[in-house]
């Protein structure tokens, strides 16, 4: 089911929480909504399910305008931030309770007990829950009702598949094996998802594209990698990584860069004037170019995170594991031209 | 340290003794009740006490169930309550989702409004109720004695207050899984609620159960009367003979007293977390 | 669900103040009103017709017609000296009765708070009486206190004390009527101050002990305040059921030939008083005059009390 946002706006008395979205969702793509509290990015979910009332504009699944329509109307499945799962009922009827409320699509009546039974294993199978049919929602473990919450959006197949931050509430490990598990799912049904949540890392790592969103505004829809390498302004380059990208002003022409200090470094940018010089952790490499004496290291196994002051300003950069460094040290840095991004100093609009 | 131990026992004897004097003195009316309704007539006004009867006169109760239909009243009494119990259940239930989960006009003034009949008395209301209750032809039936007692605001005050603390995900996800209104309050509301809902039970089955004024006012015949009624016209035919007294009000106490032992537990659990009489 | 809609829909579905969902919809009248129509039916056509006719000089109930618009009934009943010994006999209940109830429970849940053994018992015992109707409680005080055979008067002569007429003098009735609604209200007050002292953190004491706080001080100055929600809760509740005493009355004083609360209603309260001119006497437009002035007496007390507990509650 393609998904069309056109000028979506929410308005709540002065404040505007989602300002004119435009967005287009795929059929079968697995889309996450990312962004600091506040950006609208679960107002914009909530808009989708029908749980929130449209300020402006229209949402279309399909070919049908959808932006009236009652939750129930829509044929949505929502697993939300702490599963809602009904604490009386067995895991079995909580899966099976979407198909006690409609009717049968392909009969057109009510889903008799047998075809419950089949569409409940059916879905268990799929998110691995199977054993704890019989149990209730306070004998599993957070991960398992996660699950289950899962099923029970699956079970009745609808067309789109809503995720409210579904990982918040699991410890770190979890987290990073129910992702996978959601976007394996997600792959074997093929169900339009879309998933919110402020974990720059989640977003990464599963989704098919990213919609990065700041006070309600879109910054940047992308593919993880891109948007990674090419951010379109200061606040998507901040927002993804970590650690978090480094800022330094700096006056650009004649083949350098000029810092605030004096120091200047051999960088052909083809630009001129002042702008925000972005520096990826990474984009330090040992090598002839700077001499740095380092304020802090800490050791993360895999590699070490290092902090120098550059005119005035704190610096992190990745190194590599092999030689232990310390606060205090001194070495060689150069700089990587492709993870440096300019932008400009008063829209933070990249430049270059 | 040592004096102190004493000191710290000493006073949790004296603690442990004056509440069972206290307990004593109070559950005195009780004991009394008892050991009366066993005894002769003589034995019954004498004084100085006697305290134990020489010989248990459980003639005395059969005495009492004969001369005014107990079984009667029993029957009517518990007629009355489940009329009660069941019609507050089922308006206590409504009134509080509506609350829950409608938005409509003048909602806070309508639950004000509930709330205020907390504060009128029911001293007030007989007048017009009894009327009221006349005119409907109502008067000396179950329904007559059992109606007025459904108008409770606070039970729905209490249930608007449990059905609000449960997660406003679950009605949310109800709403997504396409669940009609009132197959939520059926299937999850009202089993998430379970305790709430009995105790409300439990605590309208006792007021109703022990009300007199209004029962006494509205009973014409024996044939509705409930016991609370029914023992006070028992005291008028019998008012001097103790004995006999004593055996109709432990007659009138004991299936109560059962109750209480049974549910002893949720009773005092639900008046603690806020249930008033009636 | 409608199809082809054209023009905008008012939005069904709406977030309150917590997050929650409320659905907009005239459905919610399905659910008010079964309870409205009892509430509207048994309490506020009743308080409306009882005010009205408290306005009346003459009313006569079979056909509900009324003549004499005017203060003429207001000005019997304020003139009536029974309404009076009514209102001292109630006075007498909420200013002596009910402070020594909830001084004497207070003291009971303390001292039930401060045990570990028997807790549930005694209090299981201690609440019986709050299960058992008060007309079949009365009936048996109706023995204790009887004159010559009750067993109080011969406790008291136990201690040189003279036999008490405690039903039948005109002076005494009130403490007979007093002694029983202090041992009926124990219970209920019990169990919620029991409550309200078990939901104290025990840790306080402990922070009190290691402040060498006194037991005397620990007492009055964190214990009390503590129960102060409570304590208040109590009070307010027990101020109406008090001002409402009928039920204890009834069963120490009334005999079948006069319906009286005790000879000459010694006995009676404002609610009797109530009950009494209009079931009794039939003369309902001063019962309903009487019913009026009890009505703003009970909701000032009300507000009163709310306004007193706002200053001293102590929330945490």
């Amino acid at each position: 089911m393609k998904i069309v946002l056109k000028d979506l706006t929410k308005r709540f008395d002065d404040a505007v929480a989602v300002d004119r979205l435009n967005l287009t969702f795929e059929d079968g793509e697995l889309t996450g909504l990312l962004g600091p509290s506040g950006c609208g990015k679960s107002t914009t979910l909530y808009m989708l399910a029908g749980l929130e009332n449209v300020t402006e504009g229209e949402i279309w699944f399909g070919e049908q305008n959808v932006t009236a329509a009652m939750p129930e109307e829509r044929n949505i499945g929502l697993v939300f931030q702490n599963y809602a799962l009904y604490p009386h009922m067995t895991v079995a009827d909580n899966i099976a309770f979407p198909l006690t409320n409609i009717r049968n699509p392909a009969t057109g009546k009510r889903y008799t007990r047998e075809e419950i039974r089949e569409e409940v294993q059916r879905t268990a199978k799929l998110v691995q829950i199977e054993e704890y049919l019989r149990r209730k929602p306070g004998q599993l473990s957070g991960g398992q009702q996660q699950r289950v919450a899962i099923a029970r959006a699956l079970v009745k197949k609808p067309k789109v598949l809503l995720l409210d931050e579904p990982l918040s509430n699991l410890d770190a490990r979890l987290r990073i094996e129910m992702r996978q598990e959601i976007r394996r799912i997600q792959q074997e049904t093929k169900v339009t998802t879309i998933f919110v949540t402020h974990d720059q890392e989640e977003a990464m790592s599963i989704t098919d594209r990213i919609v990065l969103m700041k006070k309600g505004v879109v910054q940047q829809i992308a593919p993880a990698h891109e948007m990674y390498m090419n951010p379109c302004n200061e606040f998507v380059a901040s927002f993804l990584g970590n650690p978090m990208i480094s800022y330094l002003s700096v006056r650009a022409g004649e083949g350098r860069i000029a810092l605030e200090d004096g120091t200047s470094l051999p960088l052909e940018t083809g630009l001129s004037g002042s702008y925000r010089l972005g520096i990826r952790p990474e984009a330090w490499v040992p090598g002839d170019g700077l001499r740095v004496t380092l304020t802090r290291v800490e050791q993360r196994g895999q590699d070490q995170i290092i902090e120098f002051a550059l005119a005035g300003q704190k610096i992190k950069a990745i190194a590599d594991a092999a030689t232990v460094l310390r606060a205090g040290d001194s070495i060689s840095l150069t700089l990587r031209e492709n993870r440096c991004y300019f932008f400009d100093e008063k829209t933070g609009a990249r430049v270059r | 340290m040592k004096i102190k131990d004493t000191r710290g026992a000493v006073l949790t004897a004296l603690k442990y003794a004056a509440l069972t004097i206290g307990a004593l003195i109070l559950f005195f009316p009780f004991i009394y009740m008892v050991l009366s309704s066993l005894k002769t007539a003589y034995e019954s006004t004498a004084i100085p006490p006697i305290w134990f009867p020489a010989k248990p006169q459980w003639e005395n109760y059969a005495y009492a169930w004969n001369l005014k239909p107990f079984l009667l009243y029993y029957r009517n009494t518990l007629a009355v309550c489940a009329i009660s119990v069941a019609g507050t259940l089922l308006f206590s239930v409504l009134g509080a989702y509506a609350f829950t989960i409608y938005e409509f006009p003048f909602k806070n003034v309508f639950f004000i409004l509930f709330m205020l009949t907390m504060m009128v008395p029911e001293e007030m209301l007989i007048i017009q109720n009894y009327e009221t209750i006349a005119d409907l032809g109502l008067l000396d039936t179950f329904l007559g004695i059992a109606l007025p007692s459904l108008a409770n605001g606070f039970y729905i005050f209490m249930l608007r207050e449990y059905f609000t603390q449960m997660p406003p995900a679950l009605f949310k996800s109800a709403k997504v899984d396409c669940c009609p209104d009132f197959k939520f309050l059926w299937k999850v509301v009202i089993p998430m609620n379970k305790n709430a809902i009995a105790t409300i039970a439990i605590l309208s089955f006792i007021g109703q159960w022990n009300a007199f004024m209004w029962p006494n006012m509205v009973t014409r015949s024996d044939e509705h009367r409930v016991i609370t009624s029914g023992l006070m016209t028992f005291r008028n035919m019998a008012s001097a003979n103790y004995h006999y007294l004593m055996a109709a009000a432990c007659i009138t106490v004991i299936p109560m007293v059962i109750f209480y032992v049974l549910f002893h537990k949720q009773i005092i659990s639900g008046v603690a977390n806020g249930g008033i009489k009636g | 669900m409608k199809t082809g809609e054209k023009k905008k829909r008012k939005p069904r579905l709406l977030t309150g103040k917590n997050g929650e969902l409320l659905v907009a919809s005239p459905k919610a009248w399905l659910y008010l009103l079964p309870p409205l129509i009892i509430f509207v039916l048994f309490v506020f056509y009743p308080m409306l017709a009882v005010l009205r006719t408290a306005f009346y000089e003459k009313y006569v109930y079979i056909i509900s017609k009324g003549t004499g618009f005017g203060l003429a009934s207001f000005k019997y009943v304020l003139g009536d000296k029974t309404f009076w010994l009514a209102c001292k006999n109630t006075g007498i209940l909420i200013l002596v009765a009910l402070p020594a109830t909830v001084i004497l429970s207070l003291a009971i849940a303390l001292m039930l708070n401060s045990i570990k053994q028997l807790q549930g018992l005694f209090q299981t015992l201690f609440f019986t009486p709050y299960v058992t109707s008060t007309v079949a409680i009365g009936t048996v005080f109706y023995t204790l206190f009887h004159s010559q055979h009750g067993y109080i008067n011969y406790f008291l002569g136990l201690f040189g004390i003279d036999p008490v007429a405690w039903l039948t003098d005109s002076s005494k009735v009130i403490w007979a009527l007093c002694i029983f609604c202090i041992w009926n209200g124990l219970a209920f007050k019990i169990v919620l101050f029991l409550a309200g002292l078990q939901k104290i953190d025990k840790k306080v004491y402990q922070a009190a002990k290691i402040d060498c706080a006194k037991p005397g001080k620990t007492l009055f100055r964190i214990t009390l305040p503590l129960l102060s929600p409570t304590f208040f809760m109590v009070i307010i509740v027990s101020v109406i059921y008090v001002a409402r005493t009928y039920n204890e009355v009834f069963a120490l004083f009334t005999s079948v030939n006069s319906q009286t609360a005790g000879s000459g209603n010694c006995a009676i309260t404002i609610a009797y008083y109530i009950y009494y001119y209009f079931f009794v006497r039939g003369e309902v437009n001063y019962a309903a005059a009487a019913a009026v002035l009890f009505l703003i007496v009970i909701m000032s007390l009300t507000i009163l009390q709310r306004v007193i507990s706002r200053k001293f509650v102590h929330y945490y």
